[in-house]
């Protein structure tokens, strides 16, 4: 027989909808509408789990996400997921779940030793035990044991294969929170004609009125929900999101939420996510997230079978489960007579209700009608000791004045130490919170930014009141946002006059009762963080709030001390001899509650990380079967490989195809920035070192950029295609920062220049053609004379590139980045495939190969030219480059002021040189540079190996390196060395170009 | 996330832009000398009073001050924005460093108007008008 703890009627549960689910290897069965703990209680299972420190056995604590101990193993494989908190999961069919933190069982739990061993773990045990022997040798040691002991569920190994999405919201008011105060509000914003969100953390909204006997003026609760429900959902400018969290309130209004949108389902729908960040950015904000309500520390007071007291109720309400035969009540206000009193309407006998204040304290409502139920009723009286194994089975009343224990046997404590406000989104929004004696809880206080507290987060704890304030709180939020208000009738009688109604919580502050010997009080259930504990903390001088939760663990946690925060806090006050208000609380900081990992990046996971930026050549070269390489954003092929030829030898035959015959290698990816305007000669001259104000129409020309402290920052080629129009390249990683700096410097610090500049990076695709039969191939492509005389060196000229197809116009540019005799040909974008394949037509009868990053690289290191990243390594300035030449004496430009310091201009910089090593022998990749292998270390570094290549066409290993004073050591034998790949190589240093050092390839 | 105010754009989210530092620091003449003319900045001031010569090797000038030194004010500052993402123009947004509040902004080269006063302003702490309706 299952679910014998279920009552015959009542709650939330659909009876005729049975659901099955497994715990513990188990199988159980619970409805739906139940929580995972509601379901488990309905089976009679309150033993849950084994705490973090002690491994003591735990129960079902709450019934919300304050839940510190019911943490449990949800699901399996690459969805199981650790820490789920059974108070607030969904039951659905097939639900797996498993009990952490015990081994072999929850029943019997091998890591219950450390519960004898306690004396030996006090706070800040771990502080002071792991530090000797003072070596880090030793810490790794233990801390494989430790890393072991600690913790709780396990993640998750695989990649998480569940969907999430993002979306953004805006509205003029977000209700947070779907209570009394909630519902009221959002009412009064959407009748206003606002744009309203209302989140809810349950999955239905006004879900503490199910059960209750609850009114609102003459209406029962649970209709006025329903009535403000229907009455939300005709507003089109109206979001309910129910099983929605808000989990922390940022810059600007915006709110971050979590809507688990499909989690409560066996099977969901696969056009929906698993879950959805709401960033929800809110003129207004009304926080009517409610109290969470805490305990009272006495000795054994973690039992399974202790309850808050609320949550007791709860389970009895909503979810109709006796969650005990014999209860004992323990309070120190008079809320906890309401629980009282529905454990007694569901037929749970209650041994007695132990109240610690006097006598004459218990004149509200509540205690006359626990009075008039026949409770009994024991003023001035505390819990002592809880006595149990596995389930609390008696507890020890005393008098707090002194005298006899009297002891109540009992399966059920429920117990309430008054209610803490959830304030957290509140304190987020750098709300102050000021504490108040008469609930003895902290309440908001005032926050810079729109955010109205409304409803029991307010202080405002009874329905009628939270409404009313609800309603109010709408209505400051709209003055907010701006919206104008008519002063509606409220549906809530100002002042009700029944006694359910009153605001004032009737509170006497108890947060501990002292034990005797060695019996556990606990704090915070979840970090076992005990009343001794505080005080050992207390007494080291670990005092102050944020000391206290880092010494002794209090607060943290995946419930982060929802229940227990103020319990801690007020024993140092107690200790300190303080007032709590002085003590203050612990920073509350985002989230909330935990969520989802995936849910913070959403799609932007693998390769939605960031854009993928594909040039127009892309798809033929993936149908050459290229291996992409990412540069930057964009997908650029290593090389061609063909059939059973290695990428290597790939990019080997490639290179060499290049000095031999001729290749041409997709260079779509260049920055590429049009300049037009009268004073781009004088805005060149200003941003590169060397002078642009006499380039020629037609003509293009190398320049170098400076940051401002003078090292060298981009380079590339500018040419100009007409007197006031200017196309300047750069390179391919530095293409939005510099089109970023260039709109700075024109918009802010030379705003009288008449510069206009575009980014047409994606406009035009590229291709260069590289080798001695370049100009052959263009000669058959285009429709100019590409003669020497016709088309010189660095020239640039329009013209058509002849296809099968017709013609495409295009601009030529004869420049070369591999020292051969090269040209570029751009032309616009869509037509790149087009004019990619005309190229590879036109040199079919010349030996062109086209050729990928790879084969290009060793192309540029044997011809000696720097690239960004490598030699250009933000350090290195223009003469450690060997391009002092290209800075112009006669003009000023961007960076040139600082280059005079003498550090810049010393001898012993690390200068450009090329290396080669002797035949065979391999120059280590990343290698560093020595000057004799045998010195003793540490061995001077006289500098490191910034490119490398194995040179087809000179048949040896070569590099580029940067090496102190390293123009001067031209003939040198040094050392290459890598101890990491235990190599060292000797090698002569030379000139940086290995190839045709004169440059007659490229002007022939 | 900050909502930064784009004067052309509007109210716009964070991401949509790129930070460029303090709006108030303009790169020196191109001539301006080597040498340090003018009284020395704010931030040569140690707290003891008496300025100390910082070590710059030989360079004491202008312009290690702009490329190196920055202030680090606490309260408003105005900064560049770079809204890269939108209409591509830089703009001066005036923050609290304190309380990251944002005050008003404007094109780069023209003053910010005197925005309204801030809710939190200085203190970060103001009036909760719904509290005075509770009490």
């Amino acid at each position: 027989m299952t679910q014998q703890w279920r009552l015959a009627s009542g709650g939330i549960v659909d009876r005729s909808h049975p659901l099955a689910f497994e715990y513990d290897g188990t199988r159980y069965e619970g409805y739906a509408g139940d929580t995972l703990a509601s379901a488990l209680l309905a089976n009679g299972v309150h033993l849950v789990g084994r705490s973090f420190k002690y491994h003591r056995p735990r129960g079902i604590y709450s019934a919300g996400a304050e839940e510190p101990n019911a943490l449990v193993q949800l699901g399996r494989g690459a969805r199981g997921e650790p820490n789920t908190r059974a108070t607030t999961l969904e039951l659905h069919d097939g639900l797996i779940a498993r009990s952490q933190n015990c081994w072999p069982s929850v029943r019997f739990d091998a890591g219950a030793i450390a519960d004898r061993l306690s004396p030996l773990l006090p706070a800040g045990f771990y502080y002071k035990t792991f530090k000797w022997p003072p070596t880090p040798r030793w810490w790794l040691r233990y801390e494989h044991f430790i890393r072991r002991a600690a913790g709780m569920g396990r993640t998750a190994n695989a990649p998480d294969p569940d969907r999430y999405e993002h979306q953004y919201a805006h509205c003029d008011v977000l209700v947070i929170g779907g209570g009394p105060a909630g519902l009221a509000a959002a009412r009064v914003a959407a009748n206003a004609g606002a744009r309203v969100i209302v989140c809810q953390q349950s999955p239905r909204f006004g879900a503490s009125f199910v059960g209750t006997d609850a009114t609102i003026g003459e209406q029962r609760a649970s209709d006025w929900s329903e009535e403000c429900m229907a009455e939300l959902a005709v507003h089109p400018d109206v979001a309910l999101l129910s099983r929605t969290t808000a989990f922390g309130y940022y810059d600007g209004n915006l709110v971050g939420a979590v809507e688990r949108v499909t989690d409560h389902l066996d099977r969901a729908p696969a056009n929906l996510p698993r879950q959805r960040m709401w960033m929800i950015r809110a003129k207004a904000v009304v926080l009517a997230s409610g109290t969470i309500e805490r305990a009272i520390a006495y000795a054994s007071n973690d039992l399974p079978g202790t309850f808050l007291a609320g949550a007791a109720a709860a389970y009895v309400t909503r979810y109709a489960v006796r969650v005990g035969t014999r209860a004992v009540v323990f309070t120190n206000n008079d809320a906890a007579y309401a629980a009282a009193l529905a454990l007694h309407g569901a037929g749970i006998a209650i041994a007695a209700v132990v109240d610690a204040r006097a006598q004459s304290e218990l004149a509200g409502a509540l205690p006359a009608r626990a009075r008039a139920a026949g409770l009994p009723l024991l003023p001035a009286s505390v819990i002592a000791r809880a006595h149990g194994g596995l389930r609390v089975s008696r507890v020890d009343v005393v008098p707090r004045a002194g005298g006899a224990v009297r002891s109540f046997d009992c399966d059920l404590v429920a117990v309430s130490g008054g209610f803490s406000p959830a304030v957290h989104l509140f304190s987020q929004a750098r709300g102050t919170l000021r504490y108040d004696e008469s609930s003895a809880s902290f309440l908001p206080d005032a926050s810079p930014m729109p955010i109205v507290p409304a409803g029991a987060v307010n202080g405002r704890c009874s329905i009628a009141g939270a409404v009313g304030d609800g309603e109010a709180a709408a209505q400051a939020a709209l003055a907010h946002a701006g919206i104008a208000v008519k002063p509606a009738a409220s549906r809530v009688p100002k002042r009700s006059s029944s006694a359910g109604d009153d605001d004032r919580v009737s509170i006497e502050p108890l947060w501990a009762v002292a034990a005797a010997g060695r019996a556990k009080c606990f704090v915070d259930l979840q970090n076992d963080v005990t009343v001794r504990d505080i005080a050992i903390a207390g007494r080291e001088g670990y005092q102050a709030v944020e000391h206290l939760k880092r010494y002794t663990t209090l607060g943290m946690g995946t419930d982060q001390g929802k229940t227990s925060n103020i319990i801690g806090l007020a024993l140092m006050g107690e200790q300190l001899d303080v007032p709590i208000p002085r003590v203050g609380t612990t920073t509350f900081r985002p989230p909330y509650t935990p969520i989802t990992l995936g849910a913070l990046p959403g799609h932007a996971h693998g390769a939605h990380v960031e854009p993928t930026r594909r040039t127009s050549m892309h798809a033929w070269h993936a149908e050459q079967g290229a291996r992409f390489v990412n540069a930057g954003l964009w997908k650029r092929p290593h090389s061609y490989p063909q059939a059973g030829e290695s990428e290597d030898d790939a990019a080997l035959r490639e290179a060499r195809n290049v000095r031999s015959n001729v290749g041409v290698v997709d260079v779509s990816t260049l920055g590429k920035i049009e300049l037009a305007g009268r004073d781009v000669a004088e805005f060149l001259n200003r941003v590169y070192i060397n002078r642009f104000d006499n380039l020629q129409v037609g003509r293009c020309r190398y320049g170098v950029m400076l940051r401002e402290d003078g090292i060298v920052r981009d380079d590339g080629t500018t040419s100009r295609l007409d007197t006031t129009h200017y196309l300047m390249t750069t390179t391919t990683a530095n293409a939005v920062a510099i089109m970023q700096t260039i709109e700075r410097l024109l918009q802010i610090d030379w705003p009288d220049l008449d510069v206009y500049a575009t980014s047409v990076t994606e406009q035009w695709a590229a291709a260069a053609l590289s080798g001695p039969k370049s100009r052959q191939v263009l000669a058959a492509l285009v429709d100019i004379d590409v003669g020497n005389d016709a088309f010189p060196f660095l020239g640039v000229r329009p013209c058509h590139v002849r296809t099968g197809a017709g013609s495409i116009p295009a601009r030529l540019f004869r420049m070369s980045y591999s020292g051969e005799l090269a040209y570029e040909i751009h032309v616009p974008a869509d037509r790149g495939r087009a004019m990619w394949e005309a190229v590879l037509e036109a040199g079919k009868a010349f030996g062109l190969m086209p050729y990928g990053t790879e084969a290009m690289n060793t192309l540029r290191v044997e011809k000696g030219h720097v690239v960004i990243g490598s030699e250009i390594d933000g350090r290195t300035t223009a003469a450690d480059l060997g391009m002092e030449k290209l800075v112009n004496p006669d003009k000023w430009c961007i960076g040139k002021p600082l280059l005079t310091r003498a550090a810049l201009n010393a001898p012993d910089r690390w200068q450009l040189v090329g290396l080669a090593a002797a035949r065979g022998e391999r120059i280590p990749r990343g290698a560093k540079i020595i000057a004799d292998p045998d010195h003793a270390l540490p061995n001077p570094m006289l500098g490191h190996v910034t490119s490398w290549c194995f040179s087809p066409n000179l048949d040896a290993s070569i590099a580029l390196a940067l090496i102190s004073g390293g123009r001067s050591r031209h003939g040198e034998t040094l050392w290459a060395v890598s101890p990491l790949a235990d190599a060292k190589v000797q090698v002569t240093v030379r000139p940086a170009a290995f190839i045709d050092p004169s440059g007659e390839r490229l002007r022939g | 996330m900050l909502l930064i105010p784009c004067p052309w754009c509007g109210p716009r989210n964070q991401i949509e832009f790129t930070y460029g530092g303090d709006a108030s620091v303009r790169r020196p003449a191109p001539d301006a000398a080597v040498s340090r003319e003018g009284p020395p900045r704010p931030t040569d001031q140690p707290p003891g009073g008496q300025r100390a010569e910082r070590a710059w090797g030989d360079v004491t000038s202008v312009w290690v001050d702009y490329v190196y030194l920055r202030d680090n004010p606490c309260g408003p500052i105005d900064e560049l924005w770079y809204h890269g993402a939108g209409c591509r123009s830089w703009l001066k947004v005036r923050r609290n460093t304190r309380t990251h509040d944002i005050l008003g902004s404007a094109p780069p080269n023209q003053p910010i108007a005197a925005a309204e006063t801030p809710r939190d302003g200085e203190t970060g702490a103001g009036p909760n008008p719904h509290r005075q309706d509770a009490a």
